[in-house]
């Protein structure tokens, strides 16, 4: 018996529902009601699912009503263009983090369409500023968002004083 | 009655309210395109520019940006498939692939003349229930309510895939989700973990954009395309849509009144109304494997139900001064600034003030889908600009989107963990909606379930209207396992071992 990697999500699962229950056991009866309520059901379905997957692990286990990735591109190709863009993900929302909305959102654009898009010099320095602009029309200057202090600036302060 | 019916219309017309129901469309227009920023938060952000201004004129303001933000949020959902609205989710699941497929303007057209129709179904369901709704309201208590969140759940999980077992397990997901942060009664801090960011709960606006539009942006990275795989012929698509919505002009009716029915119930709001509405286009139709691909009738049903909430929800606020969801609680903290008690002299006193707000949910909507298809072939251009130019804009969509919903870095954090929750389902075929309702639902559901224990005991199980609705809650899960079932008996192939 081998698990397919269907199962993960099933275990995933599992795994949340049993945590959730056995935390919810230390609470008033009042507290934890609710969480039994959603936890002993979605450890015994992912359980029941898990089952499933492991008695008929070449079966998917149904379609569910949504779109489904592109199968038109090589299945390594996908994986490799979907590990490329989370990690693009990622690094906008670390940029964000470390540098703030005003300098992550034009810097990252700019090297997105540079380097992923591979985009002219000009298209990319314009889009970049174009989206600053979108930014700080709406989000800055017309709404005041209030943006976090960029990481860099406390560490920068840290390091000085 | 009549006369105030059509002074109520005059109302509307006057310069005090007519201008300023245009600036607030104008509001709701950009709001609802741009992701995360909800009407009911920007319309509590404009209370401070309604002082001094005269009733109609404040209400014509914000009840025609609140009206016009739920129907533009359907344009950046089938468009890009990053939720305008919250409310506006379920546009993603079908309307983005009809725009992948070359279909923008078809979405567009039947997404926008639904909730037109719509619109203007639920503000007349609420002039005309103005005098019967109060015996309706008052007939459901907390376990019938507790027992209406799980029939919605339990439908939408039951009706969301080819398996039903999948779709209540997102929902159970969904519902602990919702118990996360410091319990209300008890003041409890539940699965928190020590983070004083789950203090408060988890917020369903970046989770909502995490899972949907996530997905989607990896999809169009793997293509390498623009979002609009085909080109289609110019006004063709966006009269398509509405032609559509003529010949499913039944679906338009029912999911219509399925929207002012949940807009009715306070606490259930659009991001129900519009899910549950699907789930009935799914039941409704024949061939339901089309759903998810594209199929024209799950644009359709959201879009009028959307839509038709607005005057379901506007009911128990003016009867009783009880509002249905965060954007009628705005509505009325305005009336009362306005010098206007709502309750029973909405219906004798200000009676035509009742009736102008019918008219302004009408009159904004119309005012906007007329604007809406003047420039929406402009907008659906953007979607055949190649992916590595849209890309980068998504980016900045999903991330303001997730940040300006709470002011909040750890909600950007949220959407990105949701984000690769949403990848993983799509990649593994789990329904996705059934996890949204269940956290949307979470919080009501535990308020009824627990007003329920603490007045009657274990009782309430019995009381008669519960009953009848575990009974349909059953029926439908029954129908949901037969319905798999038959799929695999007559398609193995199709619904089963094709993904």
């Amino acid at each position: 018996m081998r698990l397919n990697p269907e199962a993960l999500l099933s275990l995933l699962f599992a795994l949340l529902g049993g945590w959730a229950v056995l935390e919810a056991s230390k609470w008033s009866f009042s507290a934890s009601l609710f969480p039994w309520l959603a936890g002993i059901p979605l450890f015994a379905l992912s359980i029941v699912l898990l089952a499933f997957n492991l008695l008929n692990p070449t079966s998917s286990g149904g379609r569910a009503l949504d779109f489904k990735f592109s199968e038109n591109v090589e299945p390594a190709v996908a994986r490799a263009r979907a590990l490329g863009i989370i990690a693009w993900l990622f690094g906008f929302a670390l940029g964000i983090w470390i540098l703030g909305f005003h300098i992550a959102i034009p810097v990252v654009m700019f090297l997105y369409l540079k380097v992923q898009g591979r985009e002219t010099w000009l298209l990319s320095l314009s889009l970049a500023a174009v989206a600053y602009l979108f930014f700080w029309g709406i989000f800055d200057n017309l709404m005041k968002l209030p943006v976090p202090e960029p990481r860099l600036w406390i560490w920068i302060e840290r390091v000085a004083s | 009655m009549a006369e105030a019916f059509w002074g109520g219309l005059l109302a509307v017309f006057t310069l005090s309210a007519f201008p300023m129901m245009m600036v607030g469309i104008g509001v709701g227009f950009v709001v609802g395109i741009l992701p995360g920023l909800g009407g009911a938060v920007t319309m509590a952000m404009m209370i401070p520019f309604i002082y001094g201004m005269e009733p109609a004129g404040a209400i014509a303001f914000l009840l025609g940006l609140h009206a016009v933000a739920a129907t533009t949020g359907d344009i950046t959902s089938i468009l890009f498939g990053v939720p305008g609205e919250g409310i506006s989710a379920a546009l993603v699941v079908d309307g983005h692939p009809m725009t992948k497929r070359g279909e923008a303007g078809r979405a567009l057209g039947a997404a926008l003349f639904s909730s037109l129709i719509g619109a203007i179904i639920g503000a007349f369901v609420l002039a005309a229930s103005v005098p019967l709704v109060r015996p309706l309201v008052l007939a459901l208590g907390s376990p019938e309510l507790f027992m209406l969140t799980l029939v919605g759940i339990t439908f939408v999980a039951s009706l969301s895939g080819g398996s039903p077992l999948r779709g209540l397990t997102s929902a159970f997901v969904g519902l602990l989700l919702a118990t996360v942060g410091m319990s209300e009664r008890t003041a409890t801090l539940r699965y928190t973990m020590g983070l004083v960011y789950l203090f408060d709960g988890l917020n369903a606006v970046p989770i909502t954009i995490g899972l949907f539009a996530i997905p989607e942006i990896i999809d169009l990275a793997i293509r390498g395309t623009s979002i609009a795989e085909q080109r289609v012929g110019k006004l063709v698509g966006l009269w398509e849509g509405v032609k559509d919505t003529i010949r499913h002009w039944s679906l338009v009716v029912r999911t219509s009144l399925i929207g002012t029915f949940i807009g009715l119930i306070p606490g259930m709001g659009g991001a129900v109304a519009q899910w549950v509405a699907y789930a009935h286009a799914v039941q409704s139709s024949r061939d339901k494997t089309r759903f998810g691909q594209g199929a024209v009738e799950g644009v359709i049903g959201p879009g009028a139900a959307n839509n038709s909430k607005e005057g379901g929800s506007l009911i128990p606020m003016i009867a009783f001064g009880i509002p249905g969801s965060l954007g009628v609680a705005v509505l009325l903290m305005a009336l009362l600034i306005v010098d206007i008690a709502p309750g029973p002299e909405m219906l004798t006193r200000h009676l035509e003030l009742t009736f102008s707000m019918v008219w302004i949910i009408v009159i904004a909507n119309i005012i906007t889908v007329i604007v809406c298809f003047g420039i929406v072939e402009q907008i659906a251009k953007i979607t055949l600009v190649r992916g590595s130019l849209i890309i980068p804009f998504l980016f900045l969509l999903v991330f303001l989107g997730s940040f300006a919903a709470n002011n909040n870095f750890s909600d950007i954090v949220l959407m990105l963990i949701f984000g690769i929750l949403g990848y993983l389902m799509v990649l593994f075929q789990w329904p996705r909606p059934p996890l949204v309702l269940g956290l949307v639902l979470g919080g009501l559901s535990e308020r009824y379930l627990f007003l329920s224990v603490q007045r009657y005991g274990a009782d309430w199980l019995l009381f008669p209207v519960v009953m009848g609705l575990l009974v349909l809650m059953l029926i439908v899960l029954a129908y949901g396992v037969l319905q798999n079932r038959h799929n695999v008996v007559h398609d193995p192939r199709g619904l089963n071992d094709e993904a």
